[in-house]
C-alpha cells in the first residue's frame, strides 16, 4: 500500500531530508455517542519549513494531538487540506510518531518493538535485523535487544519508542509530549539526546509539550494553541547548539518564558471547563 | 504486574513444602473424621489406599480412568478447535460478533444438563452423545473470552500500528490475537473445569461407564472406600489439567515479568 522507504545500506541511520509541512483551512470535529459535537481543531493554517523544529503548546484539550494525528494521516480533516512536501499525509514510517506514553507492544522483545515500523515492507531478517542493530546504537540501547518493555525503565521504554519512529529514516518527527511521563532527570539528558540528534539529521520536528521551557529549549518556533485554533506563532532565536544545561542563561529566554506563561496561563483562566482555576481566582477576587 | 512479581518471589520449593504441609494437615484430618464418624460413611486413609491398590490391580480403576480421559479430553479439543476460530472470527467482525453474541449468552446462561434428553435423543447413548456433552459445557467460556479478548484489543497499540503504515491483517495478527491470549487461556481454564464436570454429569445419565460409573456404583451400594478412591481420582485430573494450563499461560507470558 505505502511505497516502501528507501533502503540504503544497512548500518546508515540518517533520516531523510527534512520534509515541509502545510496545513490549509484545517479543521476537525468530533461527534460524541450522545450526538454532541467537539471542534478539535478549527480553521488552522500553518505553513512549516523543512527541517525546522515547532514546539506545539496550549491548555488541556486545545487540539495539539488531533493535529499531530492529522499530520501522521491517522485521521483525515473535515475541512482543509493538509501536505507532508507536496502529498498528503499517509501513515507509514516516512513519518516517525512518538507517543506520550510510549506504546510499546509488551510481549515483543526491544528488537521485534523497533523492527514493528518496518515489518512488511520487503525486507529480508538479515538486512531489517541490522537496522533494528544500528537504530537501537543510535538512541544508546545497543545490547538490549532481547529485553522486553517490562524490563526497562521509562526513560529506556521512551527511547526504543523514538528508535521505533526513526528507523523509517522519517523526514518528519511528531512528538507528543513525549517526556511528559519522565522524571526530570531522564527528561533533561532525553531533550540533550533529541537536540543533537535533530542537529545532525534535521528532520521536520513538530513537538507537543505542555512545559514553557521544554519548548524554548527545544523549537526554533513556539505555536500556541487555545480552543482548536492557532493563537500565536513566537520564533525563538536562542542560540543554537543548545543543551538544557546552558540555554536558560541567555538574556532573551526569561522574557520569552514570562511571555508564553502570561499567555497560557490566560488562556486556562478563560476555559471555563477548568475548575481548579476558576475557584482560585474567584478566591483571589474576594480576597482584593 | 509488580504484586504478582512480589508473590511470585517465594522460592518454589518453601510453596512445595508448604503444600505438602497442608496435605499432611488434611490427611490427619481424615484420619480423625474416620476415627469419629462411622466407619460405613468415611473410611480411613489406610482403607482408602488399600481400596485404590485394588481397584488398580484389578483393572477396573485404569479401564474407567482410560474412558473418562477419552471423553473429558476428546470433548474437550473438539470445544477449543470449534470455540477459538468461532470467538476469533466473532472478535474480528463487530457486525457478525453482536449478531451471535446473544445467542451464545444465552446458551452458556442455560444448564447444559437441560440438553441431555435432547442428546440422546439423537446422538444415543455411546461416545458421541459423551463428548458432546463435555464438548457443550466447555465450549461456551472459551468462545466468550476469546470474542471478549480479540474485542478489548488496546487501541492504542492498535493506533501505534496504524501510525508505522501496518495493514490490517498485520495489525490483526501482530496487536489484536497476541493481546488477546491472557483472556483465551482463562477461557481455557473455566473450560477444562467445566468440561471436567460434564464428564461426570455424561457418565451419570448416558451409558454408565468411565470415573462417573464407577463414582454411581460405589456410591449407590455404600462402598466408601472405593466411592473415595474415584473422588480423589477426578480430584487429581482437575489438579494435573489446571497445572498445565497454568504452566502454558507461563510460558506465553513470560514477556511480563
Ligand atoms: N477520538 C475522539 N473522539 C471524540 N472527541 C475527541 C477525540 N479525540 C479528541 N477529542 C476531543 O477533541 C478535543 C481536543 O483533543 P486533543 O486530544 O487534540 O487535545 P490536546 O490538546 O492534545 O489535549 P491534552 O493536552 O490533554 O493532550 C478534546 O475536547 C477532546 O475531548
Ligand atoms: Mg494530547
Amino acid at each position: 500500500m505505502s511505497p516502501s522507504p528507501p533502503v540504503p545500506d544497512a548500518g546508515d541511520t540518517s533520516t531523510s531530508r527534512g520534509r515541509g509541512i502545510r496545513f490549509a483551512g484545517v479543521s476537525k470535529a468530533f461527534i460524541a455517542g450522545n450526538g454532541a459535537r467537539t471542534s478539535a481543531v478549527r480553521e488552522v493554517d500553518l505553513e512549516i519549513a523543512e527541517q525546522q523544529f515547532v514546539a506545539l503548546i496550549g491548555p488541556s484539550g486545545c487540539g495539539k494531538s488531533t493535529l499531530l494525528r492529522l499530520a501522521d494521516g491517522l485521521l483525515e480533516p473535515d475541512t482543509g487540506r493538509i501536505a507532508i512536501g507536496d502529498a498528503p499525509p499517509r501513515p507509514g514510517p516516512a513519518i516517525g510518531m512518538v507517543f506520550q506514553n510510549f506504546r510499546l507492544i509488551p510481549w515483543r522483545s526491544v528488537r521485534d518493538n523497533v523492527g514493528f515500523a518496518l515489518e512488511g515492507r520487503g525486507l529480508d531478517g538479515t538486512e531489517l535485523k541490522q537496522r533494528v542493530q544500528a537504530q537501537l546504537e543510535q538512541v544508546g540501547l545497543a545490547g538490549w535487544d532481547d529485553h522486553y518493555p517490562a524490563q526497562l525503565s521509562g526513560g529506556m521504554r521512551q527511547r526504543v519508542a523514538l528508535a521505533r519512529a526513526l528507523i523509517g529514516r522519517p523526514g518528519v518527527l511528531l512528538m507528543d509530549e513525549p517526556f511528559a511521563s519522565l522524571d526530570a532527570q531522564t527528561r533533561e539528558l532525553m531533550q540533550d539526546d533529541l537536540l543533537a540528534l535533530w542537529e545532525r539529521q534535521r528532520p521536520t520536528v513538530l513537538f507537543v509539550t505542555h512545559s514553557v521551557d521544554e519548548a524554548l529549549l527545544l523549537a526554533d518556533r513556539v505555536i500556541v494553541m487555545g480552543g482548536g485554533a492557532v493563537l500565536e506563532d513566537l520564533p525563538i532565536h536562542l542560540p543554537r547548539p543548545r543543551r538544557s544545561t546552558d540555554a536558560r542563561r541567555a538574556a532573551e529566554y526569561s522574557q520569552l518564558r514570562e511571555h508564553l506563561w502570561s499567555r497560557i496561563r490566560d488562556l486556562v483562566l478563560a476555559d471555563p471547563a477548568s475548575a481548579f482555576f476558576g475557584r482560585h481566582v474567584q478566591a483571589d477576587g474576594e480576597g482584593g | 504486574m509488580a504484586r504478582r512479581s512480589e508473590s511470585a518471589s517465594a522460592p518454589p520449593w518453601l510453596i512445595a513444602a508448604m503444600r505438602l504441609g497442608v496435605l499432611a494437615l488434611l490427611l490427619l484430618l481424615w484420619a480423625l473424621a474416620a476415627d469419629n464418624v462411622s466407619r460405613n460413611i468415611i473410611p480411613s486413609p489406610l482403607e482408602t489406599l488399600e481400596a485404590a491398590v485394588r481397584l488398580w490391580a484389578d483393572g477396573r480403576l485404569p479401564g474407567a480412568l482410560g474412558a473418562s480421559l477419552v471423553t473429558y479430553l476428546g470433548g474437550f479439543v473438539l470445544a477449543v478447535a470449534f470455540a477459538l476460530p468461532l470467538g476469533i472470527v466473532m472478535g474480528a467482525f463487530g457486525l457478525l460478533g453482536r449478531t451471535i453474541e446473544i445467542y451464545v449468552y444465552a446458551l452458556a446462561a442455560t444448564p447444559r444438563v437441560a440438553f441431555i434428553p435432547l442428546i440422546i435423543l439423537t446422538l444415543g447413548l455411546g461416545i458421541e452423545a459423551k463428548l458432546f456433552v463435555v464438548f457443550l459445557g466447555a465450549v461456551m467460556p472459551i468462545i466468550i473470552n476469546t470474542y471478549a479478548g480479540v474485542r478489548q484489543a488496546d487501541p492504542d497499540l492498535v493506533e501505534m500500528a496504524r501510525s508505522v503504515g501496518a495493514s490490517r491483517s498485520r495489525i490483526f495478527k501482530a496487536i489484536v490475537l497476541p493481546g488477546a491470549v491472557p483472556y483465551v487461556l482463562a477461557g481455557l481454564r473455566i473450560g477444562a473445569t467445566i468440561g471436567l464436570i460434564n464428564t461426570v454429569v455424561a457418565e451419570l445419565y448416558t451409558a454408565v461407564t468411565g470415573l462417573g460409573g464407577l463414582l454411581a456404583l460405589y456410591g449407590n451400594t455404600f462402598r466408601m472406600a472405593e466411592y473415595f478412591v474415584i473422588v480423589l481420582t477426578l480430584a487429581a485430573i482437575g489438579v494435573v489439567v489446571t497445572e498445565v494450563l497454568r504452566l502454558l499461560e507461563l510460558r506465553l507470558t513470560r514477556w511480563s515479568n
